[in-house]
């Protein structure tokens, strides 16, 4: 199956983005806002209909606008911990709706079941540039602050007393987490990209002692699910989303029986 | 030397006052305990004396660096179930003041914790927990060390222990301001108490403080 080159790119840039997304969600997910990539994963699909409504290149219209929902989304959480649930909620569907209707008047041909569940054959030689470059500064600012990030990740409380810049923080994780979305999407699905964020960690809690198991963990787990998802998704031939987010569910329940 | 000086402040969240006029002051050497009910302010007097939420108004003049003090917040307000070691989470109070590995090791000897450096902190006990809290804030401190509630799911020998700990720490030279839960005496183990009661408050030497709560409940 490797001798088609779209399998080669949907490889090695659902890897790329499987491991960013699962490294940045160590530090989402624990710190229960989990919910973020789902609402983002809706922003992305809405911006991206609208851009190929209007003609403009998806790419560069969804990541500026995921990335400001994402840091708006992110201040909700901090100041209202209760609205923020309600908030995305909102936010989700209103970007779908806004999405449907871009493409409902548009008439152009749009994939939807591409969209929501994602394709194996969605991968374009920029997209394939763009998750390595993610992946790139993802495991460079992991490799630097990981300590930072820990001690963000677990006592933000501390952390902000002890002098770290919390905030900025924040925005730089918010900023990734909606570029992982947007290109996420393509191959994974509005519905199901937000899964790669959630399912490498929760299973890895179960493995990992430490921060650094988890983080460790979080990759192998993120790895090993994309590959068995994609080379499902080809040989059955099923939405590359949906494979992938079963891998990672039996993963998920494999985990949570060996820590009994 | 006086580290924290504070008059006419007022302090609360967002544009709710929760207390006001407050004087005190800090000094070297000092342990102050912070008493008073649930919603007094004890909590928001000391996320304000760490910058944390701003003052409402007043003056209020914290003369450390925040590589110097050290904060130890309720346990409970950690995540619980994260995977995490007693090392990893002691090692993180070293993260803006830079000490080194052998620092960190020496802290948790003192705490009694080596046995426990690589275990998940999820897997301790109560007391382990709180040790490896306060380790964490001692190794961030070198001149004042912040502490809510540390007494909070301890048993009376616990309780002994740490306080024991505190007071060898306040010996070397180490300032320290606590909050305890309720206005129990037992737990009033400072020097001085700065108690917020309601809309009045006390601070000063102890056991005029435990003068004053005995006088006024003979008169009632």
């Amino acid at each position: 199956m490797f001798e088609y080159a779209f399998m080669w790119k949907a490889l090695i840039a659902g890897l790329a983005i499987a491991i960013s997304a699962a490294l940045l969600g160590t530090s989402l997910v624990l710190r229960r806002n989990s919910m973020i990539g789902d609402g983002l994963s809706h922003v992305s699909f809405g911006a991206m209909a609208v851009a190929v409504a209007l003609g403009i290149a998806p790419l560069w219209f969804a990541i500026p606008v995921s990335v400001v929902a994402s840091i708006f989304l992110l201040s909700l959480n901090e100041r209202h911990r209760v609205n923020g649930d309600s908030a995305i909620a909102m936010l989700s569907a209103v970007a779908l709706a806004i999405g449907v209707v871009a493409v409902s008047l548009s008439g152009t041909n749009i994939d939807i079941n591409g969209y929501m569940f994602g394709s194996i054959l969605a991968i374009s030689n920029e997209n394939l540039i763009l998750s390595l470059l993610l992946l790139t500064i993802v495991v460079i600012f992991f490799a630097k602050f990981r300590k930072q990030i820990f001690v963000l990740t677990i006592d933000e409380t501390f952390a902000r007393a002890i002098g770290i810049r919390t905030k900025a923080f924040n925005v730089f994780f918010a900023i990734l987490s909606s570029v992982v979305i947007v290109l996420g999407m393509k191959l994974l699905g509005v519905l199901l990209v937000s899964s790669l964020i959630v399912f490498p960690n929760i299973s890895a809690k179960y493995l990992a002692k430490s921060f650094k198991g988890l983080t460790i963990w979080s990759i192998v787990i993120a790895a090993l699910s994309f590959f068995i998802g994609l080379i499902f998704s080809y040989l059955l031939n099923l939405p590359t989303g949906a494979s992938v987010v079963l891998a990672s569910a039996l993963i998920f329940v494999l985990a949570k029986f060996i820590s009994l | 030397m006086q580290i924290i000086e504070a008059k006419n402040l007022q302090i609360g969240y967002n544009k709710d006052i929760i207390h006001s006029h407050l004087d005190f002051t800090v000094s070297d050497h000092d342990f102050i305990c912070v008493v008073g009910s649930n919603g007094s302010g004890k909590t928001t007097l000391i996320l304000t004396i760490l910058g944390l939420i701003p003052k409402i108004s007043g003056e209020l003049k914290v003369k450390l660096e925040k590589t110097e003090i050290g904060y130890m917040p309720q346990t409970s307000k950690l995540a619980e179930d994260f995977p995490a070691t007693v090392y990893e989470i002691v090692e993180s109070g070293t993260l803006t003041n830079h000490r080194g590995k052998a620092d960190i090791e020496e802290v948790i000897r003192q705490f009694n914790l080596t046995k426990y450096q690589n275990t998940k902190f999820s897997q301790l006990s109560g007391g382990q927990k709180q040790r490896t809290l306060l380790a964490r804030a001692v190794v961030a401190t070198s001149r004042l060390l912040i502490l809510d509630e540390p007494y909070n799911n301890l048993d009376s020998t616990s309780r002994e222990k740490l306080y024991l700990d505190l007071r060898k720490l306040n010996e070397k030279g180490i300032a320290i301001i606590m909050i305890t839960h309720d206005l129990d005496h037992s737990s009033l183990v400072g020097d001085k108490t700065l108690a917020l009661l309601g809309d009045d408050y006390f601070f000063g030497p102890t056991s005029q403080y435990i003068k004053k709560v005995h006088r006024e409940n003979h008169h009632v």
